[in-house]
């Protein structure tokens, strides 16, 4: 692996991003409007009590989960469009007959990811302050482990969407925007668990990510962090990330061996 | 030392043979041009020797390594340029450049303005690589290649879509780039002219295989036919009458004998046109080229048909 490769596809990242209109609606609009919407709505459903009794509680559950959601969302997708975009430009030959590895290209994309993803959780962690006083860092350090927990199963997610993708071409494209909603409802990103019917409790419960909400909404509650949630979304996430990345090696090896990858499109 | 050494590749998809296990080399220095009609092989043999795609058997040895064991110490070596792969269409020929230095190691940007000024692309810098025309991507593409000063360049019809001054630009600038810095390239293009000035040695594929290996000098002369043209003062009436007596197969049209006959059998048919009276105001002899060449192995498979 050489740094100056990682760099080269950091930079590749950086040009194409900051003159992607796009890419900037993804990391700025979007969550912004999400917020705004989901957040006007929770405080009218609460009575207009933007900072009243059991705010902290209501609307912030809902922000604390729309704000995670967005940062998941925003590094589920970021691995995936990285190659979509060399795909839809017709340049991922160049990049592949040069010395890069995956590894490096996935690294980059991760690295460029997480500044994406710093970005939006600032932006969204101002707006919930100015508009519904409610403070995301009220976490405390326990929003560095959910968030870290969160952007993993991202990844792995992302791997396996891109393992899709050069399988099947733009077709599958689809799944780089469209995975997550398929998760959302019955991971608890907005309600607890135990709204859920009970038959889908095994199944949210084989996803990191409702032990990561269900931790979050305990916190806030609480005030503690539950470890054991920690663990097992931890745990979950390194045999996601396995999978995805076992899957993706398969899928490019498949591909390689079929002579697709210089017509994907 | 051979830079590249192929033997018995394979590639089969489905039940479609691609390569049925051709071996060939390439020296130092040399420019070997890979020619063959479309799904001849040439694609797929120069996508595996860029290990994008993999192989079902043989093996490919680059500067003496293991290609496929040494991917990245190989890559690192060569390069590639193709009129059928494009560049990031939305970063400008500048950040191309950039990134791809980056991705070889390449340091600073001295080298990016030095070959932009040598392609006489310095126009190009701020342009959006989807901005431009097919030629000005062509020439980008191959600065692109030359970055990482490679040892060994494939270059997949590097003058394709040019304007012929600008084309004939890009032969003069890759023959001084291989007399200056002896770097082997394997060339391939459908320009059979510009494959006999650039290449040493010529690889005919059809069918996955290799059916020629030669000069382009040697390969022609496996084709024996020439293409004789005799232009008569007058109209020659008769002449049909002539062709029949002495068993020439030719057209005419416009006061002009077509006929392609081995070399040996043009002075004879001269000889006989002269002994009857025919008044010749004009002689042509075509000697078959690379062109030829190619037309009979599309048409046959090999030049040994």
């Amino acid at each position: 692996m050489k740094l100056h490769r990682i760099n080269a596809i950091i930079l590749h990242h950086i040009y194409f991003w900051k003159k992607s209109v796009p890419r900037w609606l993804d990391i700025l609009y979007w969550p912004v409007v999400t917020l705004a919407v989901w957040g006007f709505i929770t405080t009218y459903l609460q009575g207009g009590d933007f900072q009243g009794k059991g705010s902290v509680t209501i609307v912030g559950m809902f922000l604390g989960g729309i704000t995670l959601w967005m940062l998941f969302q925003r590094a589920q997708q970021d691995i995936a469009i990285s190659y979509l975009q060399d795909i839809w430009s017709r340049s991922i030959v160049n990049l592949y007959v040069s010395p890069l590895t995956n590894a490096e290209f996935i690294i980059a994309s991760i690295l460029v990811g997480i500044i994406k993803v710093v970005i939006t959780l600032v932006v969204m962690a101002l707006m919930s302050w100015f508009l519904y006083a409610f403070n995301i860092f009220t976490l405390g350090f326990s929003l560095v482990p959910f968030i870290a927990l969160l952007l993993v199963f991202a990844w792995a997610l992302g791997l396996f969407i891109t393992g899709v993708v050069f399988r099947f071409g733009t077709d599958a494209q689809v799944l780089a925007f469209g995975a997550s909603f398929v998760l959302q409802p019955i991971v608890a990103v907005f309600y607890p668990l135990s709204i859920l019917p009970s038959w889908i409790h095994p199944i949210a419960l084989a996803f990191p990510l409702t032990h990561i909400f269900e931790g979050m909404r305990a916190v806030l509650a609480t005030g503690q962090i539950p470890v054991d949630a920690l663990w097992w979304a931890a745990g979950l996430d390194v045999v996601y990330l396995l999978f995805g990345a076992w899957f993706f090696g398969k899928m490019f090896s498949n591909v390689k061996t079929k002579g697709l990858l210089a017509k994907l499109e | 030392m051979n830079v590249l050494e192929v033997n018995n590749l394979q590639k089969t998809y489905n039940i479609f043979e691609a390569l049925k296990g051709i071996s060939f080399v390439i020296g130092k220095g040399e420019i070997l041009g890979f020619l063959g009609p479309n799904g001849a092989g040439k694609t797929t043999t120069i996508q595996i020797l860029l290990q994008i795609i993999t192989p079902d058997g043989g093996d490919v040895h680059i500067f003496g390594l293991d290609a496929f064991k040494n991917r990245e110490d190989v890559l690192q070596r060569m390069n590639f340029t193709s009129a059928y792969v494009h560049l990031f269409g939305s970063l400008t020929v500048w950040e191309n450049l950039k990134v791809f230095a980056m991705l070889y190691g390449v340091q600073g940007t001295k080298r990016i303005t030095k070959l932009l000024k040598e392609f006489e692309a310095e126009d190009l810098k701020d342009k959006k690589a989807v901005t431009l025309s097919s030629g000005q991507l062509t020439r980008v593409m191959v600065i692109k290649a030359l970055l990482n000063e490679p040892e060994l360049l494939l270059l997949d019809e590097p003058t394709s879509s040019l304007d012929p001054d600008i084309a004939e630009k890009m032969r003069e600038i890759l023959k001084e780039i291989h007399r200056t810095r002896n770097i082997s390239m394997l060339y391939t293009s459908h320009n059979m002219a510009e494959i006999e000035e650039m290449c040493s040695r010529v690889i005919f594929l059809s069918h996955g295989e290799i059916v020629a290996n030669d000069t382009p000098k040697k390969l022609t002369r496996l084709i024996p036919n020439h293409k004789l043209r005799v232009l008569f003062d007058d109209d020659p009436k008769e002449l049909p009458a002539f062709l029949k007596k002495h068993s020439i197969k030719g057209k005419i049209s416009d006061r002009t004998l077509h006929v392609t006959a081995e070399n040996e059998e043009i002075p004879n048919i001269l000889g006989a046109l002269f002994k009857a009276g025919y008044k010749i105001h004009d002689i042509t002899i075509e000697e078959p080229d690379l062109e030829d060449v190619f037309l009979k192995i599309a048409r046959e498979g090999s030049t040994e048909k």
